[in-house]
């Protein structure tokens, strides 16, 4: 393997990590930083945009599209589990997690029994690009640009909207807000379907990378989780900067010892870094 | 017909009714049954397994996971039990077949509180069970401390020698017919990618082995942990190392990622697998090309063109028409049945102890779907017939013989255990029933080639 196929190994590595990270982490950090709530069904919203997109895939609709009916369709779950739910809960940490939780449990057993283990899957598209003696899929690097373009319009969502602007002030400062006749249950109830359109058409995006199963949400939370603590509290800054890092991180990382070798980095890194930086990079930024 | 089984999801304790028209007949006969028992115990208490007068009903138990991650597979596996009990009446000797059936959901602690439950309350005359070795291994301290004659019917990675215990299956070293092949059609280097786990290391282990006989050796090989499906630099290191085939030992749908991403980075080598396609049918769930030149071996695939095969396929989807691919894992449930059909009509008596004889007499020999089973009386091992299929690129599966040419015929016949294990493993002439072995043997480095 000479230097430049090397060089060029590692960034597509890099690429397509920060690319998946970015995508798993956002729905997660909107919900988390805003609302404040641990939302442990987070795999679950992606999973039901994964096999939402599947299911509009095969009916024929192209994937531009069924991914954004993916999006929606995991937004309108989150609405539900919202108003079921989550709304009784605000303000109480632990009663959400525990609840998510068991709405994670509930999600998966339904998919199971609906759909059993496995789920047919989606063709990646777009080829792959040689370099060298070596290739890679071009939709693990172009999943890398959809990130982008998803934190770019998160961000212009959250400063030019007056959506945006109440929910900033939520986050803020909340019974200030409300002082000033910012309704926030409706900010958070709004908050909470964008995060969860944001998990589906993260969940519609993967889907042709992965085997599509019940349990597809479980695998992803745990990266998840830990883009969103490296990240810290700011939701656009924080959480693309630790997508970025760990990206980085992890690639090399598995081109020397293997995919068991770059979960190794990424795990020891967050630890190593919340050490040091427990407010994470958002602390650094700020 | 087609009546699903009754076994409560939730609670996983109600026992079997098994479905149709009988059941008035048989709820009596049960009831019968229980009385009989009831006297024979109180006549010879303490003495469980073998109480057994002539018009007894005839108990067999299946111990499958009908929920929980596995959950499809068992009930597979216990429908085609069904449809086999039908086939056969519910008779065997002339007497009533009763079947009881839970659901231990994946768990193993649910396994052993549900084999001593069908064991010790039930008193069945044959259990049949557990899906994966965890739960074999869950179960078989207590079936060995019962003298509960057993079958173990799922595909593993070889090793169980046990008195009570015998196994029709795939095991990892039978598949060798498919190393061979690969090494002399595609040449000697492969790249192995191994779940990290007991089954994916000991098969790799095998592998190594019959690679080395047949003067192959690994470029590489990379053990992935269950449940990872991220295979980006796997395929950097795979390009690296520029082998002749691939060797999948991939597990669980998860990993089975890897051949969607291999393609999608444009990886064209053929894949050799002792994991695919027969009991998780890869070239169904997946659109083609993906699994373009995978060439698989197992003892069983829905595709087998025999006669015998495609009537039972048919039969099979017609009353199950849930199952879209009949797989590795119901076929061998049903094999598993004709054989302690076999050993019971052999022995004259449905007595633990006969049976066992029986299955160690080396006249116990079925035709199954897969083609002969026959049951080597030292190893309680199945000796069968092995099938190579070549996946194409429009995932159609064509079976090849050893030079690649296709074929109606198995790649090899009456395959049986390795070497090695044949020679550790002697039950018939070092193991009583009084004073059984119950072990499982683990190659160690270095064992296989002496």
């Amino acid at each position: 393997m000479s230097l430049i196929e090397s060089l060029f190994g590692f960034l597509i590595l890099a690429l397509s990590h920060f690319g998946k990270l970015a995508l798993i982490a956002l729905g997660l950090a909107v919900i988390f930083g805003i609302m404040g709530i641990i939302n442990f069904a987070h795999g679950e919203f992606i999973l039901v945009g994964a096999y939402t997109t599947a299911m509009g895939y095969h009916a024929g609709f192209p994937l531009l599209l069924a991914i954004f009916v993916g999006g929606l369709a995991a937004g309108i779950f989150g609405l539900i589990v919202e108003r079921l739910i989550i709304q009784h809960l605000y303000d109480r940490l632990i009663e959400t997690l525990v609840a998510t939780w068991g709405v994670s449990l509930i999600v998966i057993q339904l998919v199971r029994i609906q759909f059993g283990g496995t789920f047919a899957g989606i063709h990646t598209p777009l080829g792959s690009i040689q370099y060298g003696a070596f290739s890679a899929s071009t939709y693990r690097i172009a999943l890398a640009g959809a990130a982008i373009v998803l934190f770019a319009s998160t961000y212009a969502i959250f400063m030019y909207t007056r959506y945006g602007l109440h929910s900033r002030a939520a986050m803020q400062n909340k019974e200030m807000a409300q002082c000033l006749g910012i309704p926030t249950k409706r900010v958070y109830m709004k908050t909470f379907f964008f995060g969860s359109v944001l998990s589906g058409i993260a969940g519609g995006l993967i889907a042709p990378t992965v085997s599509l199963t019940p349990d597809m949400g479980t695998n992803v939370l745990v990266e998840a989780f830990v883009t969103v603590i490296v990240g810290g509290a700011n939701v656009i800054v924080g959480t693309s900067l630790a997508a970025l890092s760990l990206g980085i991180i992890q690639a090399p990382a598995s081109m020397l010892f293997g995919t068991l070798g770059g979960y190794l980095a990424l795990l020891i890194t967050t630890v190593l870094l919340i050490r040091v930086l427990p407010e994470g990079l958002t602390g650094v930024v700020e | 017909m087609g009546a699903r089984k009754s076994t409560d999801r939730s609670g996983q304790t109600t026992p079997n009714a098994h479905g149709s028209g009988k059941n008035s007949r048989r709820r009596f006969l049960k009831a019968a049954g229980g009385l009989g028992s009831a006297a024979g115990l109180s006549a010879l208490a303490g003495c469980i397994g073998s109480l057994g007068s002539d018009d007894e009903t005839i108990r067999i138990g299946t111990l499958y996971d009908n929920s929980g991650e596995l959950g499809f597979t068992g009930e597979g596996k216990d429908a085609v039990t069904e449809m086999f009990l039908e086939e056969q009446d519910y008779e065997l000797l002339g007497r009533e077949v009763e079947l009881i059936s839970y659901d231990p959901a994946g768990d193993n602690t649910q396994y052993q509180n549900l084999t001593r439950r069908i064991i010790q309350e039930d008193e069945v005359d044959m259990l049949f069970g557990a899906l994966l070795s965890s739960n074999r291994e869950a179960m078989r301290p207590i079936v060995n401390e019962n003298k509960q004659l057993y079958s173990y019917n799922d595909w593993y990675e070889g090793g169980v020698c046990d008195q009570f215990t015998f196994i029709n299956t795939t095991l990892s070293s039978q598949q060798r017919p498919m190393i061979e092949f690969m090494i002399d059609n595609f040449g000697p280097d492969y790249y192995a990618i191994v779940a990290d786990y007991n089954y994916g290391t000991i098969s790799n282990q095998y592998a190594r082995f019959y690679a080395e006989e047949y003067g192959g050796q690994p470029v590489g090989e990379e053990f992935v942990p269950l449940g990872v499906d991220e295979f980006g630099s796997t395929i950097n290191d795979i390009q690296q190392a520029d082998p002749d085939w691939i060797l999948s030992l991939t597990i669980g749908a998860p990993q089975a990622s890897f051949f969607e991403q291999a393609e999608a980075a444009g990886l064209d080598v053929p894949y050799g697998s002792m994991s695919n396609i027969a009991g998780t049918y890869e070239h169904k769930t997946f659109e083609p090309p993906v699994m373009t030149d995978t060439y698989s071996c197992f003892s069983y695939f829905e595709e087998i063109p025999t006669e015998r095969n495609q009537e039972f396929v048919e039969k099979f989807k017609s009353e199950y028409p849930d199952f879209d691919y009949v797989f590795l894992s119901i076929v061998d449930a049903y094999t598993a049945l004709q054989l302690y059909w076999e050993a019971v009509e052999l022995a004259g008596t449905v007595d633990q102890e006969e049976v066992a004889a029986a299955y160690e007499s080396g006249d116990i020999s079925v035709e199954a779907p897969s083609g002969t089973v026959a049951m080597d009386p030292e190893t309680h091992h199945a000796t069968q017939d092995m099938w190579l299929a070549h996946v194409d690129e429009s995932h159609e599966v064509q079976f090849l013989d050893v030079d690649g040419n296709p074929t109606d015929e198995p790649i090899s016949e009456q395959v049986g255990t390795s070497d090695w294990f044949a020679s550790e493993c002697q039950l018939a002439s070092e193991s009583t029933w009084d004073d059984p072995i119950t072990e499982q043997y683990i190659p160690e480095e270095g064992d296989l080639t002496e």
